[in-house]
């Protein structure tokens, strides 16, 4: 399991007595924790410590979210969109991942839990009524969906509210091996429990503090056999050295603890940051491999393999699953429509596999 | 300017001899710029230096005003007008200092990390005891990660702190420079002063040559010295700079090079007529080419649409083979 390592809880008074405030007060009884009227007031940015970034993910903040809890999930320009909500429950997040853009995040840097949960439960209504058709909903865009699971149970209560909606289809992706209150309940046939995969090497560099490779698929072999439908991400694919032989293992290691049918889908995207990150990866990641590949600036202004390296490195792990799942629905993240086209042969809307996916 | 209201300060005129340089309050970089020397000469020392009283009986310690000091002793002059503060706390003459510089003139990045390595190291004040009084007058972000960045940039050697505080790098681009070992630091800020770079050449040139070192394990030295060797030296300065900043850029990212070499011969067997460039997109991310014509009239450009039109197609095609 990855415990979380908090060292200051932040509860708004309004939210005190909450039923997650009061979760996290029973799960964390030995963590400093306060309770205040205005959490923005208290130092969101920790630019007096050593590693400003770890002390944000060492804080939680307790607090009803004022804003919306979906969004759809941006894209961007040129790059081809899978079409999904994003719910923002927790903003922040406890693993540390080198190539993570919340680390660029300087205005709030601590964990946000929100509070009215009750809340999220009319906006998808909401955004079903408004959408009209089946959506595909995540909780792991600015967090991961698992990291406080074991202590909170929260994906459950979300996996109940998506149950008795059938039209959405909820993601739950994590890098932990945080399950043991999902085990607790009957599976969801509509609900998919998401891992990031990556090589033993990448996960010891660059994702601090989450599950290793192997827990992460005991944790995947043990939901399948309870029954729930997994996915799994490569990304981000860096290129690191003996990443052939390295993806091919984990190929392996995912194909057997999870055959084709339970897969819901899988993704991958190779390694992508924005150029601010660069210097801060440097600082915080010393051992890591991930920049010392070659780099393009793109268009959306992010930095990403160049060219016939990101084909290489996608085309390779495309070619490793397909030839052991030829029908499993894969799709590529933040890429252009030229590499969809030249490594999986068309674009989403014309690879009649991933229907289920891009809706 | 002295300061208002201030008790025990008095202005005297002491003999250059019997003062001694503070260096702990010396921070101004560079240390005797040949401007000054140049006015004083011209004008003499107008506004007053400023002293403590030494521990040694009738003599004083310099804590401002140094390089007026400086220009004055070159220059032989045997009096100078100074401002004599008494009974003063040591820090809290130093901040008075670091103030009256400040009201004057903006601090460069090299300025900025002696100031605070003197206050850490001579002063023995921590950043805890230093971000409340001295980063406001620096104007300073109250944030640790400045500190330690300054604090390493004093440690910097002569040829590093020559290139920071001439081309204004800021302090996100010196982190580069730090990451390096001292003789590799500056061996780069030597060479990239010798051949003139500016500062976004010189900044990225330094990461570049940092990343290349890590990646292919060698020393600074190592990559300059291939960068020097690849590149003749019987052309014009601007051109060999940008003959070397080329050849470094392509030892990082071969890949790219490849495929512009590639793309370039591509086109080199299309002949197409002189005026008709084929431009790829920016790091070829993309897959739209742009044709540009250049022509002085209708006709020309006309004649250039047709060769483009006509161009076989086989060759056109592979124009677009980038991957
Ligand atoms: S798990 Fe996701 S949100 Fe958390 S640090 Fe890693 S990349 Fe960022």
């Amino acid at each position: 399991m990855v415990a979380p390592c908090l060292s200051k809880i932040i509860i708004s008074s309004e939210s005190a007595s909450s039923s997650i405030a009061r979760k996290v007060t029973k799960a964390w009884p030995d963590v400093d924790t306060i309770i205040v009227d205005d959490p923005a007031s208290y130092d969101r940015k920790f630019d007096m410590d050593d590693d400003p970034v770890l002390s944000g993910k060492r804080t939680l903040v307790v607090a009803p979210n004022k804003g919306r809890f979906i969004r759809k999930c941006p894209g961007t320009m040129g790059l081809v969109c899978c079409n999904y909500y994003v719910i923002d429950l927790a903003e922040g997040c406890s693993i540390d991942c080198s190539y993570c853009i919340l680390q660029g995040y300087l205005n709030d840097r601590r964990i946000r839990l929100a509070t009215n949960i009750d809340d999220l439960e009319k906006e998808i209504d909401e955004t079903l009524a408004d959408t009209g058709r089946p959506i595909r909903l995540g909780t792991g865009e600015l967090s991961d969906s698992l990291m406080f699971d074991n202590e909170l149970g929260l994906a459950n209560i979300l996996i109940d509210m998506i149950r008795k909606r059938p039209q959405a289809t909820l993601e739950l992706k994590t890098k932990t091996d945080n399950i043991e209150k999902i085990l607790d309940i009957d599976p969801a046939p509509n609900v998919v429990i998401g891992w990031s995969l990556n090589t033993p090497e990448v996960i010891a560099r660059d994702e601090r503090g989450s599950a290793s490779l192997d827990k992460r698929l005991s944790a995947a072999k043990k939901v399948v056999d309870a029954g729930w439908k997994v996915a799994f991400h490569f990304d981000p694919l860096v290129i690191h050295p003996g990443w052939q032989d390295g993806y091919r293992k984990v190929v392996d290691g995912l194909f057997a603890v999870a055959g084709p049918d339970k897969i819901a889908w899988i993704s991958m995207g190779a390694l992508r940051f924005h150029p601010s990150l660069k210097p801060i990866i440097k600082s915080r990641f010393e051992r890591s491999d991930l920049l010392k590949s070659q780099f393009s600036l793109c268009p959306d202004n992010k930095m990403r393999y160049v060219k016939p390296l990101r084909k290489e490195l996608l085309a390779h792990l495309k070619s490793l699953i397909l030839s052991r799942a030829p029908t499993v629905a894969l799709y590529f993240c933040m890429e252009g429509i030229e590499i969809w086209s030249d490594v999986l042969g068309g674009s989403p809307a014309s690879l009649g596999m991933l229907d289920e996916v891009f809706g | 300017m002295i300061p208002s209201g201030s008790k025990n300060i008095k202005l005297v005129e002491l003999k250059l001899e019997d003062i001694r340089e503070d260096d702990r309050y010396s921070f101004s970089y560079p240390a005797d710029p040949p401007a000054l020397l140049k006015s004083v000469k011209k004008t003499g020392v107008i506004s007053p230096v400023w002293v403590t009283p030494s521990p040694d009986e009738g003599l004083f310690n310099l804590v401002s005003g140094f390089r007026r000091f400086t220009a004055a002793r070159k220059l032989r002059i045997e009096t100078i007008t100074a401002l004599l503060f008494e009974n003063r706390d040591q820090f809290e003459m130093f901040l008075l200092c670091v103030e009256e510089n400040a009201a004057s003139r903006a601090f460069n990045q090299v300025e900025l990390c002696f100031i605070v390595s003197s206050a850490t190291e001579n002063f023995g004040k921590s950043f805890n005891e230093l971000v409340d009084v001295l980063f406001p007058i620096l104007g300073l972000s109250k944030s640790r990660k400045i500190y330690n960045r300054l604090v390493d940039l004093a440690r910097f050697g002569p040829a590093s702190h020559d290139l920071i505080a001439r081309l204004k790098m800021q302090l996100g681009s010196v982190t580069n420079l730090a990451d390096l070992g001292a003789d590799d630091r500056e061996a780069i800020c030597l060479w990239l002063t010798e051949n003139n770079f500016g500062l976004s050449k010189s900044v990225k040139l330094i990461e570049t040559i940092s990343e290349i070192c890590g990646i292919e394990k060698i020393s600074v030295n190592a990559v300059i010295g291939g960068a020097e060797a690849d590149t003749p030296s019987d052309i014009d300065p601007p051109q060999r700079g940008i003959k070397l900043f080329d050849n470094i850029m392509n030892r990082r990212n071969p890949a790219l090079k490849q495929m512009q070499d590639r793309f370039d011969s591509n086109v080199r067997d299309l002949k197409l007529p002189a005026g008709v460039t084929v431009i790829p997109p920016k790091n070829f991310e993309g897959k739209n080419l742009d044709f540009v014509i250049k022509a002085g009239d209708a006709k020309r450009a006309v004649d250039s649409a047709k060769a483009i039109s006509g161009a076989d197609k086989v060759k056109l095609a592979k124009l677009f083979d980038w991957i």
